[in-house]
């Protein structure tokens, strides 16, 4: 009974270690750069059809987490790949690009001071930095659509620019604001509700 | 008085309500005097004030039942212990109508005045005391046909704020003008959460398809806590940004800034609705 | 089925086989798999589950005859069964006087309350535990020791096992123990269903455990919905526990209903039922009410998230108003340290159980009374970060948490200490009471009674000088309707 324990606590103890490595954004402060993806579909294990963010790491490989390492008192250029169909936001909201320089994105290479929220497939959204930036969805009908992570830049994709800065050290926590997670009720769980997929962590240091 | 084995009993029950009596008449100043002022919430508005005087008017009432109960027990466990290892029978143990009635009586009466006057000052003095009322308040304060309308909408994972009055624009943080009265419309898009204003004596359930309305009376500019008080997810425990009451004039310069600066989302806003039914459902079938 | 005398010489793996845990286990496995794979062939051609890998259906069916093959494993079936087949009716299983008695359906209620108090025990403990990981996070303003992801699920296996295991926590081990007894009964009403009511409890604790292995629990005890149709598959495992506990939480309260109301000894009128016997009856009449209503309320859960159906989601026609459900631990061990020595026959040792209760009582108001405080300076429940002053407040709350840890520590050490090295029997009625179940030999014989007593006055007449015994052992002089 007491081994029987033993094993219960390990394996509650080992659930809860798991986290996603961290990746580091390239460059040195004052101006670093964060390039990340989003897909429809990571392919893999665990969950081949779960929506999903990956993150380049500075040697250009991409890593699938979303615990990002920014240094403090910096500008952050940050560079978005979406590989994703819309799903619409919400709350509509959400589609005015918030706490980013000049409060504008650049999506495709237009600037934009708003995104229609029809067509946002997710969002990078650092609520307590007040930083919110729509991303643009593919077309639906667009050809050569990726499902695997990770996708590559041949593949239907939409690039959205846009830079912000940090302040003092902190963790901060990061999320997407479109429910797309299929499936779920409310598109809410499941990604939406795990880090390493739709949710993570910004280390600022 | 009575005796057992021919000698004189102590009056234990003199005693304990001897000892009672002083431990109260100590406490209930004290807490009345020197403690109430510093209990939460801080009096940043009416509400938060009749809170904190209502947890001052409990706490004095409590302590002294809970005085009672303490000093019965550890008196008897010092004077009816039983030293030695005999095992022997105290005096039996008889019952007393009496005693049971009155005890019944004191508990009824105390349960019951204490309903009635929480449910008086709730409704006929607090106006609901800052809680969240439902979408047809029972407790409506005077006036509150030209309260200031803001609505709190409450999505996994922050919160957000609309103006109806000044033109359904939505911002991300909140400012309501001091002295005077604000009706938050309080509802979410998603799932259950509930809008705590700490210092405002706000709290209120953000539930979906419901428009759940609280009335506030600042009396203090200065920031207010805003978290989410009931579990949502993920992020629940940082649902949590500061909201401001500010001058009415400084007010007025506020919302004109916000208004421009949330300018160009506007018009993809839905129109300003008490609740909100957004699609989608679930994604992607 | 049962050991007969020669089975004394069988190799250790042939006595294995048979209707006991070890089979249930198998079973259980053997009946998740079958379940799964029925749930996915079910599941083809819907495409609400698409998308979301994961197979709530295929879960559920899992769960069922997991549970379904648990049940079968223990023998449950072959009473009914053998019924159907013709066999006469009988009212005892396994009832002998062997260790094993107590890994298989025994249907002495005796049994099976000793069997409640090391199964509720051992899930609260682990539940304890989850308590002690949740406040190493605390120490902290920001997240430190565990992703809060994991940190929810914490909050909500902690939750979930100490409200299904201490809404047993006495009428499991001390309701089936002593209520017969102290009614002067032989039984329960209902032998085979309180040995149910006891092994659908492990059988809950583990599929809530396995929730880890299905991405956690992110809603908290109380499992709200919409938030609970959200979750990931481990929401399904919440689900199907509480369903699994709330059926053995009715069945209790019944079974112990008609007891009382109906297996009183001649001469135990209402007023000479001691006051625990009364404590259950309300207990079981609150049970009985309560416990259904969860089930149903977990069923619509299990719908919303397996069938597609909306009873929680107000865009499409649902509420979330349709969801509509501490103290009891002191007293779980203070039934311990009163009746082990009845119920097992050793004594525990009194200094550390003395050591145990002042340190458990202190730092437990040590640990909850600031809480309320934390709760008045503006922190809410269920959070991993707070507001930074509060930490001061956290860390005291924390620490005074690992003393209630190493308090139960020191209560498992005693009963190890206690009952493995020590193994000091008891007296029969070492605090010489008057209750009846303190009238009979240690260890109690099966049938508790040679013969039903008459009870003759209360339990509570303690130094009433001339108090008649508590009843009469040997009736045979007295007519049978005396009172």
């Amino acid at each position: 009974m007491a081994f029987g324990v033993a094993l219960v606590v390990y394996y509650i103890v080992s659930y809860l270690m798991v986290t996603p490595p961290v990746v580091a954004a390239t460059g040195s402060k004052p101006r670093v750069h964060l390039t990340l993806q989003t897909v429809a579909s990571f392919g893999n294990v665990p969950h081949k059809d779960w929506v999903s963010y990956l993150a380049r790491d500075p040697r250009g490989k991409w890593v699938h987490s979303t615990v990002l390492r920014v240094p403090a008192y910096s500008t952050v250029d940050v560079t978005i790949y979406q590989f994703d169909t819309a799903t619409g936001l919400r709350n509509p909201f959400w589609g005015q690009p918030r706490g980013t320089v000049g409060g504008t994105i650049n999506v495709d290479g237009k600037t934009l001071n708003v995104l229609d929220p029809d067509l946002a497939s997710h969002t990078f959204a650092i609520p307590d930095l007040g930083v919110s930036v729509p991303l643009k969805g593919v077309a639906d009908n667009a050809k050569n659509q990726c499902s695997v992570a990770p996708c590559t830049l041949s593949e239907a994709h939409t690039t959205v620019n846009f830079s912000f800065k940090t302040g003092k050290p902190g963790k901060f926590r990061w999320q997407c604001f479109v429910p797309c997670a299929a499936g779920f009720p409310l598109g809410f769980g499941g990604p939406m509700q795990s880090i390493g997929w739709m949710d993570g962590y910004l280390m600022v240091q | 008085m009575t005796t057992i084995a021919g000698e004189p009993v102590p009056r234990h029950g003199i005693r304990i309500l001897a000892t009672w009596l002083v431990l109260t008449a100590i406490a209930v100043p004290l807490i009345v005097l020197v403690l109430g002022p510093h209990l939460p919430p801080p009096h940043m508005t009416v509400e938060s004030v009749d809170q904190r005087n209502a947890n001052i008017v409990m706490t004095a009432l409590l302590v002294p039942i809970a005085l009672f109960v303490l000093v019965y027990f550890v008196y008897s466990f010092v004077f009816f212990r039983e030293t030695g290892d005999a095992i022997v029978d105290g005096p039996p143990i008889k019952g007393h109508a009496g005693a049971q009635l009155l005890w019944i009586v004191v508990t009824s009466t105390i349960v019951l005045a204490l309903a009635v006057w929480g449910s008086y000052t709730l409704i006929a003095g607090a106006h609901g005391a800052g809680g969240g009322q439902g979408p047809d308040p029972a407790a409506k304060p005077a006036g509150y046909q030209h309260a200031l309308p803001v609505q709190v909408i409450g999505q996994q994972w922050e919160w957000t704020f609309r103006y109806p009055t000044y033109g359904g624009i939505e911002t991300r943080d909140l400012a309501i003008p001091d002295h005077t009265l604000v009706a938050f419309h309080v509802t979410s898009l998603d799932v259950t959460h509930s809008f705590w204003a700490y210092e405002l004596g706000v709290k209120a359930d953000a539930v979906p398809g419901v428009d759940n309305i609280a009335y506030v009376n600042p009396r203090h500019t200065g920031y207010f806590q805003i978290r989410c008080a009931e579990l949502c997810g993920l992020w629940h425990g940082h649902m949590s940004k500061k909201g401001r009451v500010l001058a009415a004039s400084a007010f007025q310069t506020w919302i004109a800034a916000a208004q421009k600066k949330n300018a160009s989302i506007v018009k993809y806003l839905p129109k300003y609705s008490r609740v909100y039914f957004p699609a989608p459902l679930r994604r992607a079938g | 089925m049962s050991a007969t005398p020669i089975a004394a010489h069988r190799p250790v793996w042939r006595r294995l086989i048979g209707f006991n845990m070890l089979t249930g286990l198998a079973l259980g496995i053997g009946g998740w798999f079958l379940g799964a794979w029925i749930g996915g062939r079910m599941a083809v051609g819907h495409d609400y589950l698409l998308g979301t890998d994961q197979n709530d259906v295929g879960i559920y069916m899992g769960y069922l005859f997991a549970v379904i093959g648990w049940l079968v494993g223990l023998g449950f079936a072959n009473y009914p069964i053998g019924r159907l087949l013709g066999r006469p009716p009988s009212l005892r299983h396994h009832e002998t006087g062997r260790w094993t008695r107590y890994f298989r359906l025994c249907t002495d209620h005796k049994v099976v309350g000793i069997q409640y108090l090391f199964g509720v025990g051992i899930f609260f403990f682990i539940g304890g535990l989850n308590a002690m990981l949740m406040r190493t996070e605390l120490l902290r303003p920001v997240e430190q020791a565990w992703p809060a992801g994991q940190y929810l699920t914490l909050v909500s296996l902690h939750g979930t096992m100490m409200i299904m295991m201490t809404s047993a926590f006495i009428l499991g081990p001390f309701g089936n123990y002593f209520v017969p007894i102290m009614i002067g009964a032989r039984r329960m009403a209902f032998p085979r269903i309180e040995a149910l009511t006891f092994w659908l409890v492990p059988a809950a604790g583990l599929i809530l455990l396995s929730a880890i292995a299905f991405g956690g629990i992110a809603t908290g005890w109380t499992g709200y919905a919409p938030l609970a149709d959200e979750g990931r598959a481990g929401m399904d495992a919440y689900v199907m526990s509480f369903i699994l506990i709330a059926v053995s939480l009715t069945l209790v309260g019944l079974n112990l209903m008609a007891t009382i109301l109906t297996m009183r000894a001649p001469g135990m009128s209402w007023g000479r039922l001691p006051i625990f016997v009364w404590s259950v009856l309300a207990t079981s009449i609150l049970m009985a009410l309560a416990a259904p209503v969860l089930v149903a309320s977990m069923t619509m859960v299990l719908m919303d998230r397996a069938a597609n159906t909306s009873f929680f989601l107000a865009s499409a026609g649902g509420s979330q108003y349709l969801y509509e459900n501490l103290g009891l631990v002191f007293a779980f061990f203070g039934a311990v340290y009163y009746w082990l020595p009845k119920m097992l026959g050793f004594e525990l040792n009194e200094t550390l159980g003395k050591i145990h209760f002042w340190l458990f009582f202190v730092f437990f108001n040590l640990t909850f009374f600031p809480l309320f405080a934390a709760g008045f300076l503006d922190m809410p429940r269920r959070v991993s970060t707070y507001a930074p002053h509060l930490q001061t407040l956290n860390i005291f709350v924390s620490a005074s948490a690992y003393v209630i840890g190493l308090s139960m520590l020191i209560f498992i050490a005693n009963l190890i200490w206690s009952l493995v090295f020590v193994r000091q029997p008891a007296a029969e009625n070492p605090w010489a009471s008057r209750g009846l179940e303190w009238q009979v030999p240690t260890p109690v014989p099966i049938e508790n009674f040679d013969r039903i007593p008459v009870i003759t006055s209360g339990p509570y007449e303690y130094g009433v000088p001339n108090a008649p015994p508590v009843a009469d052992f040997a009736p045979g002089a007295l007519p049978a309707a005396g009172r």
